[in-house]
């Protein structure tokens, strides 16, 4: 885990082809201190994180970021009122390359989609 | 005179400045010096500190190449705000990521040299284009995102 204690992962399972991880965040992360004071925004590029280190978790294997497309931000994940977040992917592995497409939810709808090409390392 | 002739008189490298420049407070803080401004670019670094909350395992994650190139981006606005009298940069955050490409990663301790270029701005949304080099000059990352901007 790249920010440590960053979240928990309460639950993964597999469904109609897909991941679903049930991730729980620490709403209290120093992280907020920085982004931003007094106005705690979840950093895109850690929401972006958690794909990948689900990913790894699933494959066994140590991933690294090669390419992304349209990831879009569709809604502020604030941790005081979201501080849990479902992914949602699936993805597959052509010629050594993981491709994953998901979104990420809170319980009031999709925070982010996400399109990522990553290599094994 | 040029219009790509930096507005800047000389760089600014004093870590105090910068964060009165950019919403980012540490330990997110992925910026440490403007060295050129234009009206529609931007010249950034960032020494990789060790302890930073993006390294792992003495390498710079590529959320923290990412972040880099977003507030570099940060960076340039803050600057364009302070030429207009702001007295203290809006919060802004990246609103999408129409592409990113990493092509290595470096090495903490190491310093990141980084190309900003608006590509066009609209009410508060900007569209930005970033590459992100190494000290040799070696290309590590680019990007193109779209960022907002709140009060």
């Amino acid at each position: 885990m790249l920010l440590k204690d960053f979240y928990s992962v309460e639950s993964s399972k597999e469904e109609g082809g897909k991941w679903i991880t049930h991730i729980k965040i620490n709403k209290d992360h120093q992280v907020y201190d920085g982004h931003f004071p007094n106005r705690p925004v979840t950093p895109g590029v850690i929401l972006i994180q958690l794909f990948k280190e689900d990913a790894e978790r699933r494959l066994e294997k140590s991933l690294q970021l090669k390419n992304a497309n349209n990831i879009k931000f569709m809604a502020v994940v604030d941790p005081k009122i979201h501080d849990e977040l479902f992914l949602e992917y699936h993805f597959e592995d052509i010629n050594q390359e993981i491709r994953l497409k998901g979104i990420a939810k809170t319980n009031e709808g999709i925070s982010l989609k996400i399109n990522a090409v990553y290599k094994l390392i | 005179m040029s219009m790509k002739q930096s507005l800047l008189k000389e760089p600014i490298l004093e870590i105090e400045r910068i964060l009165e420049l950019i919403p980012q407070k540490p330990p997110f803080v992925m910026v440490d010096r403007l060295l050129e401004y234009t009206e529609s670019t931007g010249k950034t670094g960032f020494v990789i500190p060790k302890d930073n909350i993006l390294v792992e395992n003495g390498v710079f994650s590529e959320p923290g190449l990412i972040e880099h190139m977003a507030q570099s981006m940060s960076l340039w606005r803050g600057y364009q705000g302070f030429l207009a009298g702001l007295d203290k940069p809006k919060t802004g955050f990246i609103g999408s990521i129409k592409s990113v490409e990493i092509f290595e990663l470096p090495k903490a301790g190491s310093t990141l040299t980084t190309y900003v270029e608006i590509l066009q701005e609209f009410k508060n949304v900007t569209s930005v284009g970033a590459r992100t080099e190494d000290e040799s000059g070696k290309l590590l990352a680019t990007s193109e995102m779209k960022t907002v901007t709140v009060d």
